[in-house]
């Protein structure tokens, strides 16, 4: 190790390392903790090994030159592997939001660039300083930011349509692939592609993420009064006379008598726990100290999950029109149960 | 309708609705009183309805009180108003008696 690489390494380290700490700051709910953060930055640094290989492959295949490798092939076996890492924290609902999604995305692009640029400090050892300030403040805050959108789009599309396939990933890999392809056509011309990055990049996920942050926390609003609403019919003894409750009662000829007491439980399971989940949120909005998951609400959440059981497929269907499930809605009882 | 003012045993009383367009009046009145090394206590027996907004009120005193060594009481807590801190899981973070507990 020589003093150039004292000052190379932080150079082309540090930027997208700052940045992703504050998004994890800048986050108000806490939706991700440091240490989830850290374990899918190091999802991301795999999936930057895997490119290794599979670029090796797959250039060696080609039959262009560089400058078009880079700019038409890799983007899409680079984004494809990220997207992978995404797709796994998204259908297993360890994001769901938003703002966590951006803050997985930024985490697994950091993961990805530091790999990347670790492996250029190391092979080129008397490349330029520029080329670090390149690859510190251009190559490695493209690739959170690639990442970003992706998981941005994505989570908003499984918003609507949290049992949806793969393919609603598809429009913001298009979009990150775009991002990275459009990147590389400007490394013709570095100093403008870095200015770029560093200047529009980060503002505009600024923007998307203080966007976010009112979403949620106007949904955090009408959701607790609607869940109160809920809870306040099925505890007064007159939800079957509400407009909800007459939607449950013309499935009696659908369904068994205890098929639909299950799902009057349910309901009333799930309004509890959402307004739990809720507690957690604005605990956490508010920088108190976070509380263990006490037994009451593990018994709820375990009950919950044998009345989905017991009412099946073909009854939860049913009781869509009844109960909110959308992405977030499923997404915040999972957050109890982390 | 929202209404908040110091009752005369020192206790802070609220009435009526505790919406987002009621926390900013609210958050300065409580802000307002004078740090004490006693829990402060604030009589929800006239609360009719609370919203996220409202919960986060009292989140905020009790973080503020907390810091001065005391913390916040909430006494007569209407059943209704009761139910939203217990679901939330509130009652282990206030001192919370429920209205004819």
């Amino acid at each position: 190790m020589n003093d150039t690489w004292l000052i190379r390494a932080p150079i082309a380290l540090v930027p997208v390392l700052l940045f992703l700490g504050a998004l994890v700051q800048g986050d108000s709910y806490k939706l991700l903790r440091f240490k989830t953060v850290l374990t899918i930055a190091a999802a991301g640094a795999l999936a930057a090994g895997a490119s290794y290989v599979a670029n090796v492959w797959a250039y060696g295949h080609f039959a262009g030159d560089f400058q078009s490798y880079s700019r038409y092939v890799s983007p899409w076996i680079e984004e494809s592997l990220k997207a992978v890492v995404l797709a796994f924290l998204i259908r297993t609902r360890r994001v769901g939001l938003p703002v966590d999604a951006g803050i997985a995305g930024f985490a697994i692009g950091t993961g990805f660039g530091l790999v990347e640029n670790l492996y250029y400090l190391a092979s080129r050892p008397d490349s330029a300083l520029a080329v670090q300030v390149i690859r510190g403040f251009g190559t490695a805050i493209m690739h959170g930011g690639t990442a970003t959108v992706l998981a941005m789009i994505s989570v908003m599309l499984y918003e609507r349509r949290p049992n949806g396939g793969l393919h609603l990933m598809l429009p913001g890999f298009l979009a990150a692939v775009a991002l990275h392809a459009g990147f590389n056509q400007l490394l013709m011309r570095p100093a403008l592609a870095t200015l770029a990055t560093v200047l529009v990049l980060p503002l505009v996920i600024y923007l998307v993420f203080q966007h976010s942050e009112r979403v949620l926390r106007d949904w955090l609003d009408t959701d607790l009064d609607s869940n109160v609403q809920l809870l306040e019919l099925i505890n007064s003894g007159t939800f079957l006379d509400s407009p909800l409750g007459r939607v449950l009662k013309s499935l009696r000829d659908r369904f068994r008598g205890e098929d639909l007491a299950d799902m009057l439980c349910l309901l009333r399971l799930h309004g509890e726990l959402a307004l739990r989940a809720k507690g957690v949120l604005l605990l956490r909005e508010s920088g108190m100290e976070e509380l263990a998951l006490d037994d009451e609400t593990r018994d709820k959440l375990a009950e919950l999950a044998q009345l989905e059981r017991a009412i099946g497929r073909t009854g939860m269907l049913a009781l869509r029109p009844l109960m909110l499930a959308t992405g977030k809605d499923i997404w915040q009882l999972k957050l109890l149960g982390r | 309708m929202f209404e908040i003012q110091l009752g005369p045993a020192g206790a802070v009383i609220m009435a009526g609705r505790l919406d987002a367009t009621q926390c900013e009046a609210a958050l300065k009145f409580l802000d307002g009183l004078a740090a004490q090394a006693e829990p402060r206590v604030i009589d929800l027996s006239r609360l009719e309805y609370i919203a996220s907004a409202g919960l986060r009120v009292f989140l905020l005193t009790q973080k503020r009180s907390k810091e001065s060594g005391a913390g916040v009481r909430l006494i007569n807590v209407a059943p209704q108003v009761y139910d939203i801190f217990r679901y939330a899981g509130f009652d282990r973070i206030f001192d919370i008696t429920r209205a004819g507990g």
